[in-house]
């Protein structure tokens, strides 16, 4: 009975893991709620009692559980069946993701159990769940930051320099935010007790970290960068066709941005305040909690667009995935109240989602790119398709340019079937056949290239 | 009929031209606000503002905290008022609801608004330092908008009362003040928009206080805060 049950929930859960935009949502609609419950909670006159508050954090610590688990089941989904083309490495970094998120799933269900039981918890759960997503986050965007660089290398392609400069500035961001985290929960005692919740947030004089404004500067770089990335990938979508629909698109997101991020601009928008009071309150506490949603979201949804199309189921998967990371990526570092109130830690949930955000990220790219390069009949339709694809296209081809040129920088050292050998022992699957007609691939290219070039002169 | 009508508009007008006389009696002294109320610059009651403002904050520190909205015991009260000598001053401006009607009786005194105010000393700070406490007066209230009405009418020109006072000595005696500041005598300084106007003439006076307030998130982790504090004033 008990078998048979587990069975029908792990198969429902399953048929979730591959309801895309299903997951989407749910992640959108948490980390929007977790991260403003507070804003909310004082322009709607939310209660503020113990039990109320932990009832929501209830929620959100449920759906966090819930999420992570249909993440699980995707991220499996979504691998199971390439690793005999993405190889053991992938493999060996999925198992390792699965323990971590069932980690960190772990130590935010000890959290809350023991505000339940006790009243109170121990800031050391909140300080393990931010160091091990940080490190993980920092992990995956520095071997991006590498992994990008060299296909970037060997291209020269103005879109994958964007890629390296995004995933530097993930690296900072990370970083900044977590130093920044830390040093807010310096003062902090080890045990977090209950407090006034608009107490903390309007009275108590803030003494913030000198680490906040780099932080924050990081942040509006690290939002740019996505930016012009989106604006590449858009321009490539339909930017050619109608430019005014192209520049709407990609200006409203910055707008929104913009508006509450600086002095300047959010002076003007206050300053509206004195028009219509009763128009203005509703309005600006939805424009102001939704701002960085508006971004992350638009990035998220343009992607989805450019991969939509894709004929490749496996290869579509890896890039939902990147749709997916590129959401959480700025939701998971922007500000939220939690260090400044803890009982319950709203905001916290939103944080801990960058370690996987950047592993959405990281390995979408990292496994499309590897499929590609593995899959001859997916590279012959990447070379042979128009510029939409253009930049995948040319991640493939870097890809294939790496794989032999270590093959020949090694064939030219030693003699062939030695090199054989060894390429085995590394599970690269390339044969002499497989290297003879990649470079058959790469030359179609190069002279399809010219031909293109040619024709544009003309 | 037409007799009937004639002695209805005779009725209206005797019943309504004193009202109408009164009535703009009343008007004539909301109209000329700008006489009631000090200018920025000036020193009202032989003290600058920015002394006011210093004596204001004193005040409002050491209020005992059942009595101070900041407060998480506070308990509301119909009226709330500090005094010193002969200035009356109104509660500050932030409330634990979003709209807060008190009701007074006072008498003919001048009366100090405190619309907006942000007072920061050493007391408050593990490692304090002058530009720590300059940084804290001015955390908030830049972002901040205001509007003050007397009998709603509005005091024009609510921005050119921004003023920071000197350095000044807070003395806190309230132990359990909602501010954490420690007890003793600490180094202050307080950033407000608190005009002081002369004493209204007797009778029902209405002052409210309107704020919104949000902070740029490349300053601060903030969230937006709006508060009308209304005083029902019987001046005798």
């Amino acid at each position: 009975m008990i078998r048979l049950t587990l069975t029908k929930i792990s198969n429902f859960v399953n048929l979730l893991s591959q309801k895309y935009i299903f997951i989407f949502i749910t992640l959108l609609l948490l980390v929007y709620f977790d991260s403003s419950f507070v804003d909310l909670s004082e322009r709607f006159n939310l209660p503020e009692n113990k039990a109320f508050l932990i009832g929501i954090f209830l929620i959100f610590v449920s759906l966090f559980i819930f999420i992570n688990i249909v993440l699980i089941f995707t991220i499996k989904n979504v691998f199971l069946k390439n690793y005999g083309i993405l190889g053991d490495k992938v493999k060996i970094i999925h198992n390792f993701i699965v323990i971590y998120l069932i980690t960190i799933s772990l130590l935010i269900t000890i959290l809350f159990f023991e505000m339940i039981i006790y009243n109170s918890y121990s800031i050391y759960l909140i300080y393990s769940l931010l160091i091990v997503t940080h490190f993980i986050g920092i992990y995956f965007s520095v071997w991006g930051t590498i992994k990008f660089f060299n296909w970037f290398k060997s291209n020269n392609d103005k879109l994958l320099l964007v890629y390296v400069i995004s995933f530097v500035t993930f690296s900072i961001l990370i970083s900044l935010s977590l130093v920044y985290t830390l040093t807010e929960l310096g003062n902090t005692p080890e045990t977090i007790t209950p407090s006034d919740l608009k107490r903390t947030m309007h009275v108590i004089s803030v003494n913030l970290s000198e680490i906040y404004p780099f932080y924050r500067i990081f942040f509006f770089i690290t939002f740019c960068s996505i930016w012009v990335l989106t604006a590449f990938l858009l321009y490539d979508y339909f930017g050619r066709n109608n430019r005014l629909k192209f520049w709407i698109i990609l200006l409203i997101p910055m707008i929104f941005f913009l508006i509450q991020f600086f002095p300047i601009t959010l002076k003007l928008l206050i300053s509206l305040y004195l028009l219509n009071p009763s128009l203005f309150l509703p309005f600006y506490t939805i424009l102001s909690t939704i701002t960085t949603f508006i971004g992350a979201t638009m990035v998220s949804i343009i992607v989805w667009l450019l991969i939509r199309k894709i004929p490749n189921k496996s290869f579509r998967s890896y890039l939902i995935l990147v749709t997916f990371g590129l959401l959480l990526v700025l939701t998971s570092t922007q500000e939220t109240p939690f260090p400044r109130f803890l009982f319950p830690p709203f905001g916290l949930i939103t944080i801990l989602f960058v370690g996987l955000a950047i592993y959405l990220l990281f390995m979408g790219f990292y496994s499309a790119s590897l499929h590609i390069s593995k899959d001859m009949s997916l590279v012959k339709n990447f070379a042979n398709r128009i510029h939409q694809y253009e930049f995948f296209r040319n991640i493939a081809k870097s890809q294939l340019e790496q794989d032999i040129k270590g093959i020949m920088s090694k064939a030219l050292q030693s003699n062939e079937i030695r090199i054989m050998t060894k390429e085995k022992q590394h599970q690269q699957e390339l044969e002499k056949g497989e290297i003879e007609k990649l470079f058959q691939i790469v030359k179609k290219e190069l002279e399809y290239n010219k031909r293109s070039k040619n024709n544009i002169k003309k | 009929m037409q007799k009937s009508n004639k002695i209805t508009i005779k009725i209206l007008l005797v019943f309504t031209l004193p009202l109408l006389f009164f009535s703009i009696t009343n008007v004539l002294a909301i109209e000329s606000i700008e006489d009631y109320v000090f200018e920025p610059n000036s020193e009202p009651y032989d003290l600058t503002y920015g002394e006011w403002e210093a004596k204001f904050w004193e005040l409002h520190v050491n209020l005992p905290p059942d009595k101070s909205p900041a407060s998480p015991i506070y308990k509301p009260t119909e009226c709330l008022l500090l005094k010193d000598e002969n200035m009356t001053f109104l509660s500050d401006f932030y409330s634990e609801i979003e709209y807060r009607n008190y009701n007074c009786e006072i008498s003919q005194t001048p009366i100090a608004i405190p619309a907006l105010t942000e007072g920061c000393s050493y007391g408050e700070f593990e490692k304090p330092n002058d530009k720590i406490i300059e940084d804290c007066v001015y955390s908030h209230n830049p972002y901040a908008v205001v509007k003050v009405t007397i009998d709603g009418k509005e005091i024009p020109a609510i921005d050119s009362f921004r003023i920071t006072s000197d350095w000044f000595i807070l003395n806190v005696t309230q132990k359990d003040n909602p501010y954490d500041i420690k007890l003793g005598s600490h180094k202050a300084k307080i950033n407000a928009i608190m005009p002081i106007i002369k004493p209204l003439p007797p009778g029902q006076h209405e002052i409210r206080i309107e704020v919104f307030q949000d902070i740029p998130s490349i300053i601060m982790s903030d969230v937006p805060l709006h508060r009308v504090i209304t005083y029902n004033l019987t001046i005798k």
